[in-house]
């Protein structure tokens, strides 16, 4: 059986949990499928963008949406370069991420819609008419996940493409934040904010969960720590639901540990070593860890972004907790616009110790 | 004359060439000269070995007019000389147990020279009668007693990347009465994975090789860096370092049959007394006025780099023509290697005192190439200073800079601004040098940027990850993005299942010991989602392995073995490989995308009552363990 989070993944706009004013926004879409505008779910990681956009597809669409298959696409750069994307497929949708091709992906989105967006969608499934009223198949959705993270060249050549083939195509953009889309992809789109469930929704649906695989909860203190420490994300916080119960023996206690991923175990470590020993030999320590969180593909903003606030949490005086900040901030923006970000990562550190210093 | 750019490389062809060029349009009172020239050039090709008479008659160049006859007139620090006399000698006699002579060192520090004078001379002391009785391979028409490989020199039926190995085949009876020095100076085309493969095995059977009599093996190897073609390849690899490391590789070079000797410039003295010496004798040949200035050019000549074949020829090319003073005096520009570079950034460098003048120099010459590896080897070695014994403020200071520079290259213009080289390391050299005062130095080795390292890391993760989305997408149809998988799922989902797979054994165990069906169906039915996870298929382990410290290394990783796992890295092929693997049971899956749960459930019951039967599932594990796992488990599907 697959993981807790995508066992009690809502499949239908009926199931979805935290937000109702927002279900009731994509019911009223899925009222009228032809009209069906391009979207843009925005918010952050965990909150259920794309467990919404799917919903809404499967009540437009039915639950064919969710016989996915998975084909590997080659695309060929300018520079005669191979590249190779995922793209996961439905009969009526498409979903690529393509902010795994760097940026190469202007080519990507360019080659693969156009080729999606000429095909006209025929209907060749009679019996599924009563399913999706007949109207739905002219068009095809393409989902592009993590859209803010697509070059701005690839953003333009998004935009041509959703005014060209606006007839048989449908665009869901999925991004944690809109600071980076582009002006005229944003007012071709309706927007819809995701919001993460606050602390009393996770603990809500966390018990729902713990209740239908019959986790034994001692006290819902835990539940609590769990969706505190998980900052809304709530896949984050069935993942750690599951391991911890797994690792309890299908009984959670009060006082059972909290298992926190590795890579965030090492960063609170760093943080510590930081504080606690402000000197050369350590920032060359710390290094070592940030080589190896970036080995493992941890984005260096996410990491960045970790250690700052392992930081505020770790230091006493206010004036401190600005300098980190600030400082935070600044190489935050240096790894937008440089290109190796060891660089700024390990520079953050070193102003860190010496404005601790100070 | 042609202007000259002067930060253009010259190559020695170029220079030649432009000495003849000017030759042709200058004054009528070359022509005794020539005559001169043609004499003397003519009784000298005679003795030279390798030379194409006919032409070189016409163009008589000074380096190859003044290359040295006699050991004694070799421009070599006489300790070099015999380090190498005192490794060649007992290989020529057999009395070494070293097989292959490595010398390394940059372009015309005098290394083949060497080896074919030495050659000369130990051969014939030791075989009294030469040539009469000799067998004459086809690749030494000269000398007997040295034999060269030569590359392009390719027989038709000859596969190029055996062409070596034939080489060696060939040649390995050279012993006894027709004892000769195997000189490859020339490579096979080393650049190409599978010739340098078959380059390096070869090697290494000749220094395993079981004939007890070898004739020594010399490999002169010219050491440069290259630009990369591909400005974003900053591994060390053999494309942007041709050293030995690259080309031979770790295994030849560790082997004790292999000695190595580096080379260095010539040094100033010995240039300086060889290039006066040419003077002296090429005096006639000198245009009028310009005899006068010689001493100075000379002085200027040896400052740049101790390479004799550029030294000379530039000489020649000012001596011989019209044109005033050549900026930077024609000789070959110094290049300066990744450990020059680290070293004068770290410590200063003795010959220029000042450091401004000596980061212009070193910012001209770096490659671009070079420069992104300068930086990240100063972002590894900075700390080293004084053994990580400075104020944390100084680093801060430092790394601000390479942090400032970085941002200074911009992707989109793929043109690098000089400055994001220039700041960090002039940065760096002033803070070093404050603290220079303070404390005594202390050298350590360099370590060399582990960036490669981290992104062949990072494609295995990415492999990785492709390998577990497809498992997930054909078993559980659920599909994660890249970003998510690295986030969470990557630890998340293998340590879920690793505690499933090990209940699923305490269970299968308990189905085991348990009698009525009807219960044991029971068991199943509840416990569905442990006994669905399978050792084989699922992903459980940390994916990318798990995390720990990524080490500076001072040495190379060897290319090849890294290679292997970047090779496979294609998405299409991993997923082909995982699609035939998993087709059988893609046919089960496919079947319960109707959220019919029966189906999947049916699917572990024969698996595990297979097991049941035949039980060899367990026999080689401890049972007791289970025993004990199998008193426990009862209880969760009690609590239902």
């Amino acid at each position: 059986m697959s993981l807790w989070v995508d066992k009690y993944r809502p499949k239908s706009l009926e199931t979805l949990s935290h937000t109702s004013r927002l279900t009731n926004l994509l019911q009223s879409l899925a009222v009228e499928p032809r009209d069906l505008p391009h979207l843009l779910f925005y918010g952050p990681n965990g909150a259920g963008k794309k467990t919404r956009c799917m919903s809404l597809l499967q009540s437009i669409f039915g639950s064919g949406i969710y016989k996915l298959k998975i084909d590997v696409r080659q695309f060929t750069t300018p520079s005669n370069r191979k590249l190779e994307l995922n793209v996961v497929s439905s009969p009526y949708h498409l979903e690529i991420t393509p902010s795994d091709m760097g940026n190469n992906d202007r080519i990507v989105i360019q080659e693969l819609l156009k080729e999606v967006a000429q095909m006209e969608q025929v209907d060749f499934q009679t019996g599924s008419v009563a399913e999706s009223g007949g109207l739905a198949h002219r068009y095809k959705c393409v989902i592009i996940n993590e859209a803010d993270s697509l070059t701005r060249d690839a953003q333009a050549a998004l935009r041509r493409t959703m005014e060209k083939y606006s007839r048989n195509i449908r665009f869901i953009l999925l991004c944690e934040s809109m600071s980076s889309m582009i002006a005229p992809i944003k007012s071709r789109c309706l927007l819809v904010r995701t919001p993460a469930p606050n602390t009393l929704e996770t603990i809500e649906i966390l018990s729902k969960v713990a209740k239908s695989e019959r986790v034994s909860v001692e006290d819902e203190s835990i539940l609590k720590l769990i969706s505190e420490s998980c900052d809304g994300n709530l896949r984050k916080a069935i993942l750690t639901l599951e391991s911890m119960a797994l690792n309890n023996e299908m009984a959670l206690k009060t006082t059972s540990p909290l298992i926190r991923p590795d890579w965030v175990v090492v960063i609170l470590k760093m943080t510590n070593r930081i504080v606690k020993d402000r000197s050369v030999s350590s920032i060359v320590e710390c290094r070592s860890t940030l080589y190896d969180l970036l080995a493992h593909c941890i984005p260096a903003k996410v990491i960045i972004q970790e250690l700052a606030f392992a930081l505020m949490k770790e230091v006493r005086s206010d004036e401190h907790r600005l300098g980190v900040i600030t400082w935070a901030s600044v190489f935050d923006e240096r790894l937008c616009l440089g290109n190796k970000p060891i660089y700024h990562l390990e520079g953050f550190i070193a102003r860190v110790m010496c404005e601790l210093d100070a | 004359m042609t202007v000259m750019k002067p930060r253009l490389k010259r190559s020695l062809s170029s220079l030649s060439s432009q000495i003849n060029e000017s030759r042709e349009s200058t004054s009528p009172r070359r022509s005794d000269v020539r005559v001169n020239k043609r004499s003397r050039a003519s009784n000298s090709s005679a003795a030279l070995p390798g030379c194409n008479t006919a032409r070189q008659a016409e163009n008589s160049e000074w380096h190859q007019k003044y290359q040295p006859q006699e050991l004694s007139d070799l421009v070599l620090h006489k300790r070099k000389l015999q380090d190498v006399r005192n490794i060649l000698e007992p290989m020529v006699s057999g009395e070494s147990s070293c097989r292959i002579l490595l010398l390394t060192g940059p372009a015309g520090c005098a290394k083949s020279t060497c080896i074919k004078l030495l050659a000369e001379e130990l051969i014939s002391n030791r075989v009294h009668k030469p040539s009469g009785l000799t067998l004459v391979s086809k690749t030494s028409q000269e000398s007997p007693y040295c034999i060269e490989y030569d590359g392009s020199n390719l027989p038709s039926g000859v596969s190029k990347t055996d062409h070596f190995d034939n080489f060696l085949t060939e040649a390995r009876y050279r012993t006894g009465p027709n004892l000769a020095v195997l000189l490859a100076e020339d490579l096979p085309n080393v650049f190409h994975q599978s010739t340098r493969t078959q380059f390096q095995q070869a090697l290494l059977r000749w220094l395993y090789s079981s004939q007890a009599q070898l004739p020594p093996l010399v490999i002169c190897l010219t050491e440069c860096e290259l630009q990369a073609l591909d400005s974003k390849n900053l591994g060390f690899s053999i494309d942007t370092h041709f050293i030995a490391e690259t080309v031979l590789g770790f295994d030849n070079l560790i082997h004790p049959r292999l000695q190595r000797i580096k080379f260095n410039p010539i040094n100033k003295t010995l240039l300086k007394k060889h290039l006066n010496d040419i003077c002296v004798q090429e005096r006639h040949a000198f245009i009028p006025g310009k005899w006068e200035h010689r001493n100075t050019f000379i002085s200027n000549a040896i400052q740049n780099c101790g390479d004799i074949r550029s030294s000379t020829s530039a000489l020649q090319l000012w001596a011989t023509t019209t044109g005033s003073s050549l900026p930077n005096n024609g000789t070959r520009e110094h290049s300066i290697s990744y450990f020059q570079g680290l070293g004068r950034i770290m410590y200063g460098s003795k010959e220029i005192c000042d450091d401004n003048q000596m980061i212009n120099q070193l910012v001209l010459s770096s490659s671009a190439n070079l420069g992104e590896t300068l930086k990240l080897g100063l972002l590894e070695n900075y700390a080293a200073y004084n053994k990580q014994k400075f104020p944390v403020s100084y680093a801060m200071d430092i790394l601000d800079a390479l942090s400032l520079g970085d941002t200074m290259s911009s992707d989109s213009s793929m043109q690098d601004l000089q400055e994001a080289l220039e700041y960090p390391l002039r940065v760096a050299r002033r803070k070093l040098s404050e603290l220079n005062g303070e404390q005594s130095l202390s050298h350590s080795k360099p370590n060399f940027p582990r960036e490669s390292k981290v992104r062949k890391l990072c494609k295995l993760f990415v492999s990785d990850v492709d390998n577990y989305s497809y498992i997930t997408m054909q078993k559980y149809n659920s599909w994660h993005t890249f970003r998510n998988i690295a986030l969470h799922f990557g630890f998340f989902a293998p340590l879920i299942r690793k505690h499933r797979n090990y209940k699923k054994k305490a269970l299968n165990h308990h189905l085991n010991s348990l009698g009525s069906p009807s219960e044991r169906c029971a068991i199943i039915e509840a416990n569905a989602s442990i006994l669905a996870v399978d050792e084989e298929q699922d992903v459980l382990k940390r994916i990318g392995g798990d995390l720990s410290l990524v080490n500076a290394t001072q040495d190379f990783e060897s290319k090849e073995k890294e290679d292997e796992p970047a090779a496979s890295n294609s998405k299409t092929l991993a997923f082909l490989r995982l699609y035939n693997k998993n087709s059988v049971s893609e046919g089960i899956m496919d079947g319960d995308e109707n959220d019919d749960m029966s189906d999947e459930i049916s699917d572990p019951i024969v698996h595990s009552e297979d097991g049941d039967d035949d039980s060899l599932d367990f026999s080689d594990e401890d049972d007791t363990i289970y025993d004990i796992l199998a008193s426990q488990s009862p209880r969760k599907p009690g609590r239902a």
